[in-house]
């Protein structure tokens, strides 16, 4: 019987020890910036890039990895049918000319880096024969999706953020005047 | 006057599952190779054109996983539950949660390296995600499947003095995966201490090493 007790007290002991070097070892954890206002990237006759700067941060205690990364468009021809737009994703630093994201590590809190930038990137093309002012002109507020697919300690799941564009805000940056239709 | 050694990285297109490597090493290699050279290869992209790597979303990740890998520091490759979970699905579960076990104790009584010795031969050549060039950085890349004969495959098609499959990075490693008979491996493999094949984004997955035969009886 001592012998059982014995055994049962190292089995106890073990599986107290694994709880708490869980608990203080813990996990990744990534929280995402959103604050920083949309920027003018670029401006032709045929389309207009505008970006935004998403900051993400690993607050936790085991190190993250970004694998990938997009931006959908939430605009629907029914709510406005005079402006295409294309996302993409983008690395600070590590510009691509494909849409591609290339899957990144984000350190733990403390080591270097322990944070990184990624570009939410809208292009807008005018659609049924406008010029790029005209269609912007008539523009709704709109909002894409910032989604990525994030791993570390825990098993790779797909986590979103909504970003809004207003359509103010998209008229001044590309120095048009709003139509209130 | 001797031969002098020089290493020629090579470059390529990205490789896939689609490609056969030895054929690939003699597309691009063409008129390039002697007899007294020695044709390495990245052990990951042997791999790949085995179709040896699978994506995270494809593997059934157990609770096994999941918790051995939080033992693992998380620099590693097997830190993930993904990267876990392959090598069980490889190793075996029971194998791998074992040796962890035993590696642990080890530790504790000074012996290191047990989980490695114990765990099966995928456990040292697994890379995780981002541990591959695009578009395989998604993907979990095993090792190579029988590299030793790969090797000799490669040196009797190409007609060179020698072949080998090696597992280098930026950080100084170099180790041997397989080589073909003839070859001293851990003497080839100081030679690429450097990375010749460059980091994960750079396509030069073959590197020559041009009379490497009079280098290695040089220094026998």
């Amino acid at each position: 019987m001592t012998v059982l007790y014995a055994i049962l007290s190292l089995v106890a002991l073990a599986v107290v020890f694994v709880w708490l070097y869980l608990a203080v070892s813990g996990l990744e954890k990534v929280t995402v910036h959103t604050g920083a206002a949309w920027e003018l990237e670029s401006k032709d006759e045929e389309k207009i890039v505008l970006k935004k700067k998403l900051v993400f941060a690993n607050e936790g205690k085991q190190c993250a990895t970004i694998m990938d990364a997009m931006v959908r468009s939430q605009l629907p021809y029914e709510q406005y049918d005079g402006i295409e737009v294309r996302g993409k994703a983008e690395l600070e630093g590590a510009p691509r000319e494909d849409d591609y994201f290339e899957a990144v590590l984000i350190q733990r809190k403390g080591d270097a880096p322990d944070s990184l930038d990624i570009w939410a990137k809208v292009a807008l093309y005018p659609r049924k024969g406008m010029s790029l002012a005209e269609a912007l002109s008539h523009m709704v507020d709109m909002a894409v999706d910032f989604i990525w697919q994030e791993t570390g300690r825990t098993p790779c799941r797909y986590k979103k953020v909504r970003l809004e564009l207003a359509a103010s805000d998209i008229c001044k940056l590309a120095g048009v005047t709003l139509v209130k239709d | 006057m001797a031969e002098e050694l020089e290493l020629i990285p090579v470059p390529t297109r990205i490789l896939t599952d689609k490609d056969d490597i030895i054929e690939a090493i003699e597309h691009y290699t063409q008129g390039k190779i002697g007899p007294d050279d020695l044709v390495c290869s990245a052990e990951s992209v042997v791999a790949i054109t085995q179709g040896r790597y699978v994506r995270p979303e494809d593997l059934e990740i157990s609770c096994l996983a999941q918790l051995c890998c939080r033992f693992i520091p998380d620099y590693g490759s097997l830190a993930s539950p993904h990267g876990m979970q392959s090598l069980m699905d490889v190793e075996g579960k029971w194998r791998v949660a074992f040796a962890l076990f035993a590696g642990f104790v080890g530790k504790i009584f000074g012996q290191s390296g047990l989980f490695y010795k114990w765990g099966g031969e995928q456990t040292a050549m697994i890379d995780d995600v981002t541990g591959t060039m695009p578009p395989f950085d998604k993907c979990i890349v095993y090792g190579p499947g029988d590299p030793y004969g790969m090797a000799q495959k490669m040196k009797d098609r190409l007609g060179c003095f020698g072949a080998m499959i090696a597992d280098v990075n930026d950080l100084k490693r170099s180790r041997v995966v397989g080589v073909s008979s003839g070859v001293k491996g851990e003497l080839a493999a100081k030679l690429l201490i450097d990375n010749p094949f460059g980091n994960a984004s750079q396509k030069t997955p073959i590197c020559i090493i041009k009379n490497y035969r009079q280098y290695q009886e040089k220094h026998s």
